[in-house]
């Protein structure tokens, strides 16, 4: 006669862990195996701009539609996307600071880039290598290029903008935001950018759509899973040892 | 048990997060290691009439910016490219030395895939290599499997830095 079988606490454990693991585990396979599949499902070329998805990325900046003026032109950054004259233009830039207009071309500034373009808004340059963050830009006296970085230091690069000096004389004349033509700012929200799906899946598959501590959630999920691993071998050996090594033979 | 063991495995495999956004070396690091400590002041190239065609050649699109910066001393340059691999860019490091390869260096790496072409043992295959009449480069560099996207920006990129860099050593002739 057969002893009845009793849980052992090793099981109970695979059990429990099993149940928390489980709501992990469902979102990492589905995301991963509609990962596996992107191009095939055009993942990346669908987009999606919901307003509280924008905002979850940061990518709502601006939104109350605040523009620069830079010459003739207007420059609004909405959404991660940069607008001339309320046309999207197909370069990104994340954190407007300011535009301004020199007699060659249009100089607009995010916080750590700044984008040369020409009238018509095709990109001359993008330029990485700045002094600092930039909270402003402007023009200086001598029509220099200026920007403002944190502890109020100011750095001026020549029309090129091949390299910054610090500017101690300061008096730079700064870009100023402000509201939007409301004819432009309809317009550029005709056209607003979004984050595309497949990225989305990749930040949900990786956890970081949960911000920095995501992916530790994602670890947490990958110890869990080590531990069912454990657990289940170790109650599967328990099993087989007690039903005489598996076979069901007792001969 | 199998059932479970198996389902296991493929849960691990899925686990495994796939890499974006990595910054390998950055731009002034690049720059003082390709000239030994001491950049030289950048310079520009506009790319525009025939320059332009030819980048548009070796890219197989428009360039996207109008005009790049490069450092030069002597017959050696050093060119800090962007080339999209399949959605994002790669920004790679290229120095050419009498119009070879004589060093590439992936510097961003963006995308969701592909960031094996990082590794040396696929940069390495460029040095030494330079650029043919038909914009070809003059060897044949080996792919990796997964990656043909990224292999083929930093293909374009290389055939564009030698464009360029032939092209200001010619500007640049006494």
């Amino acid at each position: 006669m057969k002893k009845p079988m009793h849980k052992s606490a090793v099981m109970i454990w695979h059990q429990r862990i099993g149940a928390v693991a489980a709501a992990l585990v469902v979102v990492l396979a589905l995301s991963g195996l509609a990962l596996n599949h992107s191009t095939a499902l055009g993942l990346d070329r669908q987009h999606l701009n919901m307003s509280w998805l924008m905002r979850w990325y940061g990518l709502a900046q601006d939104e109350t539609g605040l523009a620069y003026q830079a010459g003739e032109h207007w420059v609004m950054g909405i959404k991660g996307g940069i607008y001339l004259d309320g046309e999207l233009l197909p370069h990104r830039l994340k954190d407007l600071a300011g535009a301004v207009a020199t007699d060659q071309m249009l100089i607009v500034a995010g916080r750590n880039e700044i984008l040369l373009l020409a009238q018509d808004g095709a990109l001359i340059e993008r330029i990485a290598a700045l002094p600092g963050p930039v909270l402003q830009l402007g023009l200086t006296q001598d029509r220099r290029i200026a920007i403002a970085t944190p502890q109020e230091r100011i750095f001026s690069s020549g029309a090129e903008m091949l390299d910054w000096r610090p500017d101690v004389a300061g008096g730079a004349q700064w870009s100023q935001p402000v509201n939007s033509p409301e004819h432009l700012l309809s317009r550029a929200s005709a056209d607003l950018p979004g984050v595309s799906l497949e990225r989305l899946l990749l930040d949900v598959h990786s956890g970081r759509i949960l911000g920095q501590y995501g992916p530790w959630l994602m670890d947490g999920a990958a110890v869990l899973l080590l531990g069912l691993a454990a657990s289940g071998i170790y109650g599967w050996l328990n099993a087989r040892n007690a039903n005489g090594n598996g076979n069901g033979d007792a001969s | 048990m199998r059932t479970c063991l198996a389902l296991f495995g493929f849960a691990l495999i899925l686990l495994a997060p796939p890499a974006r956004g990595e910054v390998y070396l950055t731009p002034e690091k690049f720059l003082s290691e390709s000239f030994a400590g001491a950049a030289p002041p950048p310079k520009i190239v506009w790319l525009t009439g025939t320059l332009a065609q030819q980048a548009e050649a070796v890219l197989g699109h428009k360039a996207a910016a109008l005009r790049i910066r490069y450092w030069a001393d002597g017959a050696r340059s050093a060119w800090i490219l962007d080339e999209t691999g399949k959605t994002e860019a790669i920004t790679a490091g290229f120095v050419i030395e009498d119009q070879k390869i004589a060093r590439v260096q992936v510097l961003e790496f963006r995308e969701s895939r592909g960031s094996e072409v990082r590794h040396e043992f696929f940069t390495n295959q460029f040095i030494g290599i330079g650029l043919q009449e038909d914009f070809r480069l003059s060897e044949a560099v080996d792919g990796i499997s997964g990656a043909t996207l990224s292999v083929r920006a930093v293909e374009n990129m290389a055939k564009l830095a030698l464009v360029l860099a032939r092209h200001v050593a010619a500007v640049d002739a006494p």
